[in-house]
């Protein structure tokens, strides 16, 4: 009995001591390079305000302050001038804007050409010849069926994030049924749970490349994207559109088989201090509650050096918390310590509720002057109903997606006919985020194999990338007046608008203050080093 | 003052749903010399029982009031949890010789996972609204010099201190109590004086799996309910349970408090200590707040191998 309990408790300690250490540590482990060191940071307050730098992955300071004040100025309820008011119109937009970006990759000559480099738009480039010599254009497209791999957290504190392709995969259901898939092939999306840990991230792509071998692949989550960057990018893999809006997927010159999708961490970032700036007394104290890992951290990081640069803000103050956190009622006592005037949450998953739960019982939400919740952490169903009466009066840069949850969205159309179709494709429209895998992923993924199967060579690992990079389209999952598109090497971010909303927990709604805020084409793409930014 | 103090309440608050995990664990342990590694993932299921009872399917409407129908489901809950817990002594662990721990430690670590995807497939990772035995909303506290006290942390505390009185009725003043002592402290002896080892192993995950549902039941509000729910506390209890004494109830429940309590200030404290540093040497303890607990298990296991008020075994060779 005794030897047991020894045997025990040294099992134990062992297995606790690497929970420990590994609490934070789907991040700078497996990041690239260096992390940058986890700062208990207060923006110099005291310092002379310096010449607001241009952060890649974000418009500039300037900009993003118009931008802000011209859409305070706006009425949220505003209809857009020329809206498809019928599933036909939409479907004939969508069809004309499919056909000019084909028409613009033959203009230019877009495509794989003999010397095995690729010209795309704008200046975009890719050269296929340091791709490894077994590599084919396209592998992944057997029999009729174009495999896409796809790792997400379907357990652990994140695991609510996995209903985003129980939405993807039920529209691809959807149109394998209905449509007979896409030029021919059936889509099937083969998904691995990563439970957020980067690790686990990596052993599953390296069997995705070595068995599985799929057209394309998609990650969820920073530290997990960083973690298999280099292999998609070394193996010429398309990693498609990731569910991380890091400001690093903004890069199509050192990783042109990345692209991103969501409004960036940076832009997001700017926006609270834009809005804190236009909004709040002189010299607020903001406290930051940062997920340590490397989502969180690009929040901060921006954050921090909008501060830097702000004579507005007098602090900004962090505290951290592991991304396994059960609780965070240590972390928020300390964030209700410094008496925030304002409150930010840059957290994901589970911690979404708990943040809004702590901040309510700490004192934060009776005596900040505001509070954000971050856009990842939007969805009403999965984050904010859970969250009960705490939620209410809490404000988010919303990214511009429509929430399927959202009963003002009850009578738009695409809401509708997406809800309908998730439910008779087995999903369930009562989940936030299954709409953001059908509504919002779904229809974006469809429209990029749309255009590659259009372009010359039909459906490759090239022309996937060439789609999504060339792409601009209306987006019926954004709000109106929310740009979607790339443009090659000019602007390599899908989503720069945003919607700014506060919560009302009694209508179970986002009420949008003013009208959206678009900020198309004015990030600068980012080369992000770690430990310095981009 | 008043931060100190509402550390404190904090660690307290913690540490009560730390404790009420680890009693379950040790109850398992004292039946069987074993961690029941899925005892968390049982506790969870029993949580979505009464949610089941109190919210998702309103049968238990009838009753009106919003706290007589979660106390109510919880009870139910407890039940149903029993005898999950006794049918899968009876049917996964007992086939197997109790002699060689690696098959049902295997069992456990198994049962961890299926429960779990179980619990995914049954309810979704989306979180839900578990309703709260006791007032807890943001206005439901005393304060104490400042400091938030609320009426949850007092419930838990309070109901965690009378299901150890149970207990102790339950395992000292009842038949079945005494035959699970007995098979605790050894089950040779016991079975030679005839008692039926099998149906006291069966109580014994019977118990726990009741408890550990209370337990669960008790913080899903605070945590919210979903099948991920008990991951991270597991851990904080499976520590609390070592500091306490594997085969110690009360020891356990004290092991969670003292866990809790050294989560609060450590990481509040010591992590934003300057030490006569420019930046907090230890600012990355925030970050990690299983290290100062774990530490703190290594240096009780390294003088009291057993634990506080674990038993002391001596084996005659």
């Amino acid at each position: 009995m005794r030897r047991m309990k020894k045997h025990f408790a040294a099992l134990a300690a062992v297995a606790l001591v690497a929970a420990a250490c590994g609490g934070g540590g789907d991040d700078a482990a497996d990041a690239p390079a260096e992390e940058p060191a986890a700062e208990e940071a207060d923006a110099p307050a005291d310092e002379p305000a310096e010449e607001p730098a241009e952060q890649g992955g974000a418009a500039s300071e300037e900009d993003t302050a118009d931008a802000l004040e011209e859409a305070a100025n706006e009425d949220a309820e505003e209809e857009a001038v020329g809206k498809p008011t019928s599933l036909e119109e939409w479907q004939a937009l969508w069809a004309s804007e499919r056909q000019a970006i084909i028409d613009r990759a033959v203009a230019e000559g877009w495509g794989l050409q003999d010397d095995g480099t690729v010209v795309g738009p704008a200046g975009f480039t890719m050269d296929t010849n340091d791709c490894p010599a077994d590599w084919s254009n396209t592998e992944g497209i057997n029999d009729g069926v174009i495999t896409v791999g796809v790792t997400t957290a379907q357990s652990g504190s994140l695991a609510a994030y996995g209903n985003i392709y129980a939405g993807l995969s039920s529209y691809f259901d959807m149109v394998n049924t209905e449509r007979g898939g896409i030029d021919g092939n059936t889509v099937e999306v083969v998904i691995k749970d990563d439970e957020y840990v980067a690790t686990k991230t990596i052993e599953a792509w390296d069997e995705f490349f070595q068995s599985i071998k799929p057209l394309a692949g998609h990650t969820l989550g920073s530290p997990n994207t960083f973690a298999v960057q280099p292999a998609f990018n070394a193996n010429c893999v398309p990693q498609v559109m990731v569910a991380t809006g890091h400001q690093a997927w903004g890069d199509p010159v050192e990783n042109p088989w990345t692209t991103g999708y969501q409004l960036s961490y940076a832009s997001e970032a700017l926006l609270w201090g834009a809005w804190i700036e236009a909004n709040t007394e002189p010299g607020a104290v903001v406290v930051g509650l940062v997920m340590d890992n490397d989502f969180g951290l690009a929040y901060e990081k921006a954050f921090a050096d909008f501060a830097a640069n702000s004579d507005h803000i007098s602090e900004f103050k962090v505290v951290k918390h592991d991304p396994a956190a059960a609780t965070l009622t240590n972390e928020v006592t300390t964030a209700a310590s410094y008496n925030p005037d304002v409150f930010i949450s840059m957290t994901a998953g589970n911690p979404c509720v708990l943040a809004i739960q702590e901040a309510a019982r700490a004192g934060i939400t009776d005596t900040a002057e505001a509070f954000f919740t971050p856009s990842v952490c939007k969805a009403i169903a999965a984050y904010m109903a859970p969250a009960g009466e705490d939620a209410n009066g809490w404000s988010v840069i919303g990214g511009g997606l429509k929430d399927i949850t959202d009963p003002k969205y009850a009578d738009d159309l695409w809401i509708q006919y997406g809800n309908e179709k998730l439910a008779e494709y087995g999903g369930d429209p009562s989940i936030s985020l299954q709409g953001d895998g059908f509504h919002n992923r779904g229809w974006a993924w469809d429209q990029m194999l749309q255009i590659a199967a259009e372009m010359p060579g039909g459906i490759t690992r090239v022309n996937l990338i060439l789609a999504q990079r060339g792409m601009q389209m209306t987006h019926p999952a954004l709000l109106d007046g929310i740009g979607f598109g790339m443009d090659g090497a000019a602007d390599a971010y899908f989503i720069e608008g945003s919607d700014i909303a506060q919560f009302d927990a009694a209508g179970q709604t986002w009420v949008q203050q003013g009208g959206v805020i678009d900020l198309s084409g004015k990030s600068p793409n980012c080369h992000w080093v770690a430990g310095e930014g981009c | 003052m008043q931060l100190l103090i509402q550390r404190i309440f904090d660690g307290f608050s913690d540490g009560a749903v730390y404790a009420s995990v680890a009693v379950a664990l040790v109850l398992i342990f004292k039946a069987t010399t074993l961690i029941n590694f899925a005892q968390g993932e049982m506790a969870m299921f029993g949580a979505f029982f009464a949610y089941i009872f109190a919210v998702q399917s309103g049968w238990l409407e009838f009753l009106g009031n919003t706290y007589l129908i979660i106390w109510t489901a919880a009870i139910i809950a407890m039940v149903l949890s029993a005898l999950l817990g006794a049918t899968i002594e009876r049917t996964l662990t007992r086939p197997f010789d109790p002699e060689d721990h690696l098959p049902v430690v295997l069992i456990t670590l198994g049962l961890f996972l299926g429960i779990n995807a179980i619990a995914g497939i049954i309810w979704n990772y989306q979180a839900r609204v578990m309703p709260s035995m006791f007032p807890n909303s943001s206005k439901d506290k005393i304060t104490v010099f400042g400091a938030r006290l609320f009426y949850d942390t007092i419930g838990t505390i309070l109901t965690l201190g009378v299901v150890l009185y149970i207990l102790f009725l339950i395992l000292n003043k009842t038949k079945m109590g005494l035959a699970f002592r007995a098979v605790s402290a050894n089950v040779e002896s016991a079975r030679l004086v005839g008692v039926q080892t099998g149906r006291v192993l069966s109580f014994g995950w019977a118990l726990a799996s009741a408890f550990g549902a209370l337990g669960a039941v008790i913080v899903a509000p605070r945590i919210t309910l979903q099948p991920g729910m008990m991951g991270a506390i597991v851990i904080y209890a499976f520590a609390s349970a070592a500091v306490g004494g594997l085969d110690s109830v009360g020891g356990a429940a004290l092991g969670g408090v003292i866990i809790g309590l050294t989560k609060s200030l450590g990481n509040g404290y010591l992590g934003n200590w300057h030490f006569g540093f420019e930046e907090p040497p230890l600012n990355f303890l925030p970050a990690t707040p299983l290290l100062i607990p774990v530490v703190l298990m290594l240096v009780v296991l390294w003088y009291r191998p057993s634990g506080l008020y674990g038993t002391k075994r001596i084996e005659r060779v």
